[in-house]
């Protein structure tokens, strides 16, 4: 499946990759992105609010305005994934944020477990969707030479270490083997 | 037979969520700071400890009363490395 060009990007993504020093890059691999109204209210301190003004002003980073309409499918999504055990619970502004996607064809960029593991059981459900988390931004711009470092190993501890944000090993291991990063 | 080959991607895929949830979990209890945890207010305290053991962010952050961003500046002053 193609990368759309296109990203939108939920509260738990903007909190943690905005205090990554090489946190631009993201602009290598998105041409442009969205951050829904809700989205934006839940984001209150310096560091990610400062980074989300200046993509803004850079023309990067577009607010998506609410609407009663996208916020009412975003609900009807919240139900029909709860319907499954197996996927962790969904909140409005996650869901909302894949309601945007599946409307204009972008990609996710969401640390929410809920949201990441219905794509992995069911990507079609979410299409034309792309849903990533962090660490396969990382591997991707590993991937395409975007973001050096010594090894895919030692850009992840970089950014666990300056984020504080933490990667499951093996879903670490599982991803540089899908991208030959091994 | 795609029937019986999409079941064992499927418990393939249970399996192996339930393998990193589990290991997220064991992150999270080594390197948490229990003496800081101790020292929250109760409401806070007991949202720190269900994050820890569940790694239900939302639903720990909801149960905390902070607002997301107060409740991930707390786990990482807790040294809950959100995952």
């Amino acid at each position: 499946m193609s990368l759309p060009p296109v990203c939108v990007m939920d509260a738990c993504f903007i909190i943690d990759w905005t205090r990554w020093g090489r946190r631009d890059l993201l602009w290598r691999v998105f041409s442009t992105g969205f951050v829904p109204e809700p989205v934006l209210r839940e984001v209150v301190t310096p560091t990610p609010l400062r980074a989300l003004r200046e993509w803004m002003v850079a023309g990067l980073l577009t607010v998506y305005p609410s609407s009663r309409e996208a916020e009412d499918e975003a609900i009807r999504l919240i139900l029909e994934m709860r319907r499954d055990p197996r996927i962790p619970r969904i909140d409005p502004p996650e869901a909302l944020c894949v309601v945007v996607a599946r409307r204009i064809g972008a990609a996710v960029l969401t640390e929410n477990r809920g949201i990441l593991r219905a794509y992995q059981l069911a990507p079609e459900s979410l299409a034309p969707a792309v849903v990533w988390n962090s660490l396969r931004l990382l591997a991707h711009l590993y991937a395409t030479g975007l973001a050096e470092a010594g090894s895919f190993a030692e850009l992840v501890r970089e950014y666990e270490d300056e984020v504080k944000h933490a990667f499951s090993r093996r879903e670490v291991d599982a991803v540089a083997r899908e991208l030959g990063l091994e | 037979m795609p029937g019986s080959s999409g079941s064992s991607r499927l418990r393939r895929l249970l399996e192996e969520w339930r393998a990193v949830d589990e290991e997220l979990r064991e992150l999270r209890r080594r390197n948490a700071d229990w003496e800081y945890i101790r020292s929250l207010p109760p409401r806070v305290r007991r949202a720190v400890e269900a994050y820890v053991e569940k790694g239900d962010l939302r639903s720990a952050q909801r149960a905390s009363g902070l607002v997301l961003e107060e409740f991930v500046e707390v786990l990482r002053r807790a040294r809950v490395w959100t995952g």
